[in-house]
């Protein structure tokens, strides 16, 4: 049987696959049991697949391909079950919040004309980067 | 991936997420490498107003300042930076780069120097430090430094490395480019949404190409490290990891890393001896020590777990996996009473492996009442955990034999 750290392994290098942020994330092995807690997203940025509800299911199927895992818990912050067992990200609602307005059309957030500090310095920096 | 569609993809995720900080700065970097310093400092201010402290936002944004012509500013901004942490290299080495480009030429090389002396074998560094010296005139000093970076990186005897030295002092002057702090991080997202769009071997090059560039960057052989061991790739990981400890002592991430490669090849013994490397490096990192905990465990050191798992605890008291392992260890030395106490105080009472711990230490104290009534709590969080129900099935046999 492995030991719950070759496990503990086994998860990291998989979740690095995924390039999951594992400061957002804490994970741990105990018999065979697997636990993520926080917060799951991926390193830097977002992809399109970041908030696909499969990247959770699917890490469940790979993580208990590993040896010696015959159980996983996800307890996150970022994600959880909907009615139908289906995975929800809540960023991804959270996203729909900022991006929409009350009359539900989209907005984008535009930090160039949101950006008071920049705007009034934006010409010398042109300026500087003209040569 | 462009770096348009990166940027935009990090507008969205900023947007998703305007408490993170992290989400700001990212996307700040981003815009910055893109030329847009205006849009970057927003972003980079936005970053610092919910994380007032966060100090690479805060590095970046007098790079930023200088850029859109506010060097007194950034100037006034920086020395207070490198007050509060005068001796973290990552400072210093940036308070360099940054005098050179405010035009303060003497000063930035004097400073480089300095972060030379705190790292002396990171090449990236003294690359830069040359290029400073080179166009001083400097060109004794500029050849020894840049001899010194070559003879480091031949040791390493990784081919990518040597490939991307400047042939010669002409050469350094591509190097003398490397003046923002955000660089690695710009490379690392560019790298990750190559894989985000499925193109791992994109990601891969993209990081090949930055460690070239930047050789010696803690967070780029981390990631690249961690990109070939995800991929399969255990010797070339291995070697990249070892090449990063080789040129800066101080790469705990890399032992971590190091210590889970070698418990996959299976070599335990040396997996502890990485993690005892990360844990002296970070003593106050809870992660490493439950990672070491673990390990001591599993190799049935229990003495030597207990100690660094109670270690975790008064570091990160809810710290919910130490507090698992710790109380398994106790029960392992037959101190129930202490597994329980552990186990009562931890945010991980209410998970199945804690209460079916919890009913196996009340077994041990002659107490089947108690332990019965967590494994109930452990079967009504999870029907299917069969360790609960394995061991509510000999307690049922022995009452019945009883």
């Amino acid at each position: 049987m492995a030991s719950d750290f070759q496990i503990n392994s086994g998860v990291r290098s998989l979740l690095a696959k995924h390039w999951i942020d594992l400061k957002k994330v804490q994970l741990g092995a105990f018999h065979g049991t697997v636990r993520l807690t926080g917060e799951l997203c991926r390193l830097g940025g977002e992809c399109a697949s970041d908030h696909d509800p499969r990247l959770v299911d699917n890490l469940d199927a790979e993580i208990r391909m590993i040896r010696g895992v015959e159980r996983v818990y996800f307890e996150l912050t970022n994600w959880r079950r909907g009615g139908g067992g289906e995975w929800i990200c809540t960023d991804r609602a959270a996203r729909a919040k900022t991006t929409t307005s009350s009359s539900g059309e989209s907005m984008v957030l535009n930090v160039q004309t949101s950006s008071q500090e920049g705007r009034q310095d934006q010409p010398k920096a042109a300026a500087r980067r003209a040569p | 991936m462009s770096l348009d569609a990166c940027i935009a993809s990090l507008e969205r995720l900023a947007a998703a997420r305007p408490k993170y900080p992290d989400s700001w700065y990212n996307f700040g970097c981003l815009l910055a490498h893109a030329g847009r310093p205006a849009d970057a400092i927003h972003a980079v201010n936005r970053a610092l107003e919910i994380h007032p402290q966060y100090v690479e936002a805060c590095i970046t944004r007098c790079f930023l300042l200088v850029e859109l012509g506010r060097q007194a500013e950034a100037t006034r901004e920086f020395k207070r930076i490198h007050v509060r942490s005068p001796d973290d290299f990552a400072t210093v080495f940036a308070l360099g780069v940054f005098l050179l480009r405010c035009g303060w030429k003497d000063s930035g090389l004097d400073v480089l120097l300095r972060a030379v002396s705190m790292r002396p074998r990171l090449p990236y560094v003294l690359l830069r430090a040359a290029a400073a010296s080179n166009a001083l005139g400097r060109t004794d000093e500029a050849a020894a430094l840049l001899y010194r970076a070559r003879a480091v990186v031949e040791n390493l005897g990784l081919q990518d490395l040597t490939a991307g030295l400047p042939p010669g002092m002409s050469g350094l002057e591509q190097h003398a480019s490397w003046q923002d702090p955000f660089l690695s991080k710009v490379f690392v997202l560019l790298a990750h949404h190559a894989a985000g769009a499925g193109d791992e071997d994109g990601a891969e090059r993209e990081l090949r190409s930055a460690c070239k560039k930047l050789p010696g960057c803690q967070l780029l052989f981390w990631h690249m490290g961690r990109t070939l061991l995800g991929r399969g790739k255990r010797d070339e990981a291995e070697r990249w990891l070892a090449a990063q400890i080789q040129m800066d002592m101080d790469s705990p991430q890399a032992h971590l890393e190091l210590s889970f490669l070698y418990a996959e090849a299976k070599d335990l013994e040396r997996s502890v001896a990485s993690l005892r490397k990360a844990v002296a490096l970070r003593p106050l990192y809870p992660d490493y020590r439950y990672q070491l905990g673990t390990l001591l465990f599993d190799l049935g050191r229990i003495d030597e777990a207990i100690e660094e798992l109670r270690r975790v605890l008064s570091i990160h008291p809810g710290y919910g996996h130490a507090s698992i392992h710790l109380a398994s260890a106790y029960l392992a030395r037959d101190d129930a009473s202490r597994a329980l106490e552990v186990l009562a105080s931890s945010p991980c009472a209410d998970w199945p492996e804690a209460l079916v711990l919890s009913a196996q230490a009340h077994l041990k104290l002659a107490q089947p009442l108690e332990a019965r009534a967590f494994l109930g709590k452990a079967l009504a969080k999870d029907p299917t955990s069969t360790e609960a129900r394995a061991l509510l099935a000999s307690l049922v046999s022995c009452e019945v034999v009883a």
